[in-house]
């Protein structure tokens, strides 16, 4: 599966994991065409259960991966350095700019 | 009561057949002796598998922080997942499967009474402890979710089987502070009827399925 957004300062939502998987990114490509670097952040978020040592849960927002795109610049993550990269939850895209010139696509595939 | 199959038989060259991983019609099932009067519908007695199981698929989840459990509790009861039959002469025979992950699994009868446990008087499964949450511990990779090799039984009343997922500190990603524990289950729900006087084959081949205080003290 594909999920595509541009970048915004704002969290956009890639993909949401099914209750009983987990999210597995086979790759991630980020195209910056926008006038200066750009810094995108993929976030992990989701609630935990209820457990012995927390009896009141909260959502939980993880930063899972970083990566600084130079202007004009494309950033490709293959499989291989993704291997040991997984999301519980929610897929969020978060960047230090707000542009339409930035492109983030997460391909992925439910475990 | 339990019964599981070794990883290890991935490993060799036998032949299996579908009544050796799940009950089938014609299978005998015998209770031991031991199985209390409140199962007396039970206790002692033979059985056949009257009609073809149905087999019934569930999944259950949790996500946990590292360095901490939750009790997930099979039976009826008003908090726990209902996986029991309301009838007697029904058995659940329920094949636990385990997606991967960094966490392994302590199993109760009820809570806090474990099974899994070694002669010794201190050698009892604790996630407490550093070295004893390991004692008696499942992991995934005991019983695959694609392949589970793992199965407990269930009938009317029966005391509350209650899983315990322990998630690992420092896992395979190091900014994951959190693990997905799913346990695919399948659920082989199995009509019987008495064999009320069983011949010796029927008795020295059926299925034994053992009370809860005969898989203890030794």
């Amino acid at each position: 599966m594909l999920s595509f957004v541009t970048a915004s300062t704002s969290a956009q939502d890639l993909a949401t994991a099914p209750k009983h998987h987990t999210i597995k990114p086979s790759s991630i490509n980020i195209n910056n065409e926008y006038s200066a670097k750009a810094k995108i952040t993929l976030q992990d978020v989701f609630s935990a259960d209820t457990t012995n040592g927390v009896s009141s849960p909260t959502q939980n927002t993880i930063n899972k991966f970083a990566v600084v795109v130079g202007a004009g610049l494309t950033a490709d993550i293959p499989e291989d350095e993704l291997k040991d990269v997984k999301f519980l939850g929610k897929i969020q895209a978060v960047s230090d700019v707000t542009s339409s010139s930035v492109t983030v696509m997460v391909g992925y595939h439910l475990v | 009561m339990i019964y599981e199959i070794s990883p290890l038989l991935a490993k060799t060259a036998i032949s299996v057949k579908p009544e050796d991983i799940l009950l089938q019609k014609g299978a005998w099932v015998k209770f031991s002796s031991a199985w209390p009067g409140t199962h007396k519908w039970a206790s002692g007695k033979l059985f056949v598998v009257s009609a073809e199981p149905i087999l019934v698929p569930y999944a259950i989840s949790r996500i946990i922080p590292e360095d901490d459990y939750c009790d997930i509790d099979l039976s009826n009861s008003d908090s726990g997942e209902k996986l029991y039959p309301e009838n007697e002469g029904v058995l659940y025979q329920i094949a636990v499967g385990m997606k991967p992950g960094d966490y392994l699994v302590h199993f109760y009868l009820p809570s806090p009474r474990y099974i899994y446990h070694l002669g010794e008087a201190s050698m009892f499964p604790d996630v407490a402890s550093s070295t004893l949450r390991y004692l008696g511990a499942k992991r995934p990779e005991d019983s695959p979710a694609d392949a589970p090799l793992w199965f407990l039984f269930a009938i009317k009343d029966m005391p509350p089987i209650t899983l315990r997922p322990y998630v690992e500190t420092g896992g395979d990603d190091a900014t994951q502070a959190f693990e997905k524990c799913t346990f695919m289950l399948k659920i082989n729900k199995c009509l019987l009827d008495e064999v009320k006087n069983p011949s010796k084959e029927q008795i020295e081949r059926a299925f034994l399925i053992r009370w809860r205080d005969e898989l203890l003290g030794y």
